[in-house]
């Protein structure tokens, strides 16, 4: 953004404060003193052009000599060899556009109409006096808010108009706002103001209006010129729905006048626009969307209280384990004993459960076991890389840690766990299911002839084995075992392996 | 200023504040997690914050080349309406179960993200609803809830899918 700058023998150009199809809009204070103006430079391609000049050199008497409380007022002009830039009142105030914004997309219909009727009523004289905007928009629309209701400032008169009647067909006007017949190359007329009015109006009010506004709005956005009303008509019905919604939200607190006062006086209208002053509101709509923000979040925590609820009374008391000697199992034992409890229901700090798969990228083989909040895994490739995890699984989420950096994170439910694994510095992906008795994870340390034998399995739900056998030191792939009795053979002797058990808590 | 301007930020500072104090006093349950769900409602609520983000700019014309019409309030309104609507289920749920942890950075993040962001949708649907608010309250309130929700969907829907 540019500095200060000189604009003129007079003015300092500072920041810019806004930008249209026509020019770019820069505060600006004059050397000598006073109010701080707003200087509209218009852009090169109009600036420049010799008939825009003298258009503009001509018509700077009718601009200077128009003055309205809603209009913001031109103070100077300036002609420079490549610039040309009217300066007017300084209005530090948001514009329509922000200010519909800030009040949450729309205005309430008593205040949307007042406004309204303030546009219109300036829109009136101005073209009284031979004045058109031809380029209003909500952006050129100030909101001031020292009054309660707010009154409004117009800026931008007179610029299109000027661009129009030095030959640039449009005069660049903004898209969505200019009247339809514009577009066309029609005549430049009152009633392109009054189109623009209906697509400000509509902008205030947004989608919903009540019947007769919304009929107002359609007839001055009409495509033809000549049934659109006139600004001032616009003006008095504004007026008479401005009178009704204020006395409809104050409760006769205002008496109703049923028919507007026909406001003729010399100003157009605006003194007798003054609205009864009342509180302003607060509005409906946002407080309707907390409300049913905290009655959805009501039933929700009910709906939570009463789940957990149910699974506490599902689940019961702890499952006391039922299979106490795992090490050396008589062999009439049943291999496995039934899931106590479904394993749908899942009890996060309580899960019981064996999860077992391989890991994505064929990067090994993967079972972790839960036992109320404890986890172990045991990760391996079946030749000779693996390792023990030991960690915590809590509110669906596993971390579990092992030697050389392994690790564990992943979430968890009942039906199975996913999440990464981290082993010898390489981290893969997982996503294993449930795997239930005598699928799960087994594991032996004996010695074998003086040598320590030290071994791992997964047995995976479809029965395969994969495992990791350490013999003195030397690593390889596990001998098969016997999972009826627990029994493995290493160099010709046999030995027996123990299970992690999640429901008896062995090896946890 | 008068005593109800400051209506909405007392409000969403207490909302903030007791949504935190509750999470932390609070006994978590133990109950099904079904993080898939959960970690949808989030990313839909997500996507349509962005989409929040957007029209708000529109409406305050700080989008280049667009124009900002009726409509884009509407849509403005109805997608902030329906993210949260579909943060509900996830908050309720992460709040009655899990509760206010600071166990590790990110669940200490998230927690607070999820304070932050009530407490700021509730200053910001009363400073839409008062009639005389601060101008730039509005669009600080609706940063703060935007920052929040990207903060949460960052730090617990992102987090699940770079384990997955």
């Amino acid at each position: 953004m540019a500095g200060p700058e000189a604009l003129g023998r007079e003015y300092i150009l500072h920041e810019e404060i806004g930008r249209d199809a026509l020019a770019v809009v820069r505060r600006a204070t004059s050397r000598f003193g006073g109010p701080p103006l707003a200087a509209k430079l218009l852009k090169p391609e109009y600036a420049e052009d010799q008939r825009v000049r003298e258009s503009f050199i001509r018509e700077e008497a009718t601009l200077r000599d128009f003055e309205h409380p809603s209009v913001v007022g031109i103070r100077d002009l300036v002609v420079e060899r490549d610039r040309l830039a009217l300066l007017t009142d300084y209005v530090d105030a948001p514009n329509l556009s922000e200010y519909v914004a800030r009040r949450g997309g729309s205005l309430p219909v008593a205040e949307a109409t007042w406004i309204g009727a303030q546009v219109a009523a300036a829109l009136a004289v101005a073209h009284v006096q031979g004045v058109v905007h031809l380029d209003l928009k909500p952006e050129d629309i100030m909101v001031v808010r020292d009054t309660d209701p707010a009154r409004i400032r117009i800026s931008g008169f007179g610029v299109a108009a000027l661009l129009l009647d030095a030959g640039h067909a449009v005069a660049g006007g903004t898209a969505g706002h200019i009247a339809p017949e514009m577009r066309h190359g029609g005549p430049a007329t009152a009633a392109a103001d009054v189109y623009s009015l209906g697509v400000v109006l509509r902008t205030m009010l947004g989608g919903d209006l009540p019947e007769p506004l919304s009929d107002l709005v359609s007839t001055c956005l009409a495509a033809d010129p000549r049934t659109r009303p006139s600004a001032r008509a616009v003006a008095v019905k504004l007026r008479a729905f401005r009178t009704a919604a204020t006395s409809a939200a104050t409760t006769a607190a205002a008496p109703s006048t049923g028919t507007p006062r026909d406001g003729r006086t010399p100003g157009g209208g605006v003194a007798a626009l003054r609205p009864p002053a009342g509180p302003a509101r607060w509005r409906h709509g946002p407080l309707i969307t907390l409300t049913v923000g905290v009655v959805v979040a009501a039933v929700l925590a009910g709906v939570n209280v009463n789940v957990a609820a149910d699974q506490r009374t599902a689940s019961g008391p702890p499952a006391i384990p039922t299979i106490t000697a795992e090490t050396r199992p008589p062999p009439t034992t049943t291999p496995q004993s039934p899931p106590s409890k479904p394993p749908t229901v899942a009890v996060a700090d309580r899960t019981r459960a064996t999860f077992a798969g391989h890991v994505d990228d064929g990067a090994g083989t993967l079972a972790i076991s839960l036992r109320d909040g404890v986890a172990i895994a045991y990760i391996c490739d079946g030749e000779r890389v693996e390792a023990w995890l030991k960690g915590t699984a809590a509110n669906g989420e596993l971390s579990l840690t092992g030697k050389g950096g392994a690790k564990i994170a992943a979430t968890f439910t009942a039906r199975g766990a996913k999440g990464k694994v981290t082993v010898e510095g390489e981290t893969h992906t997982f996503d294993i299911g449930i795997a239930k008795k005598p699928s799960g994870l087994y594991r032996t340390a004996k010695k074998v002839r003086n040598a320590e034998v030290v071994g791992s399995w997964i047995v995976l739900p479809d029965g395969k084995q994969v495992g990791v056998l350490t013999d003195g030191g030397v690593p390889g792939p596990a001998p098969a075992l016997d999972l009826a009795a627990r029994t493995t053979v290493v160099d010709g002797t046999e030995i027996s392996a123990s299970t992690i058990d999640v429901d008896s808590g062995a090896g946890f | 200023m008068r005593v109800r301007s400051w209506v909405p930020v007392v409000a969403g500072t207490g909302v903030a504040v007791g949504l935190g104090v509750y999470g932390r006093v609070h006994q978590p349950v133990d109950i099904a997690v079904d993080f898939p769900l959960k970690v949808w409602l989030a990313s839909g609520a997500a996507a349509l914050a962005v989409l929040q983000l957007l029209t708000a700019l529109a409406m305050y014309g700080r989008l280049p080349r667009v124009q900002s019409s009726p409509w884009t309030a509407v849509v403005h309104r109805w997608t902030g309406r329906v993210a949260f609507l579909l943060s509900l289920p996830v908050a309720v749920h992460c709040l009655y179960v899990l509760g206010f942890r600071a166990g590790e950075p990110r669940v200490l993040a998230h927690s607070l993200f999820g304070c932050l962001f009530y407490g700021a949708f509730v200053a910001k649907m009363l400073l839409i609803s008062s009639p005389r608010s601060r101008d730039w309250a509005i669009p600080l309130a609706g940063g703060l809830v935007f920052t929040a929700i990207t903060g949460l969907w960052l730090t617990s829907a992102l987090w699940f899918f770079a384990l997955s």
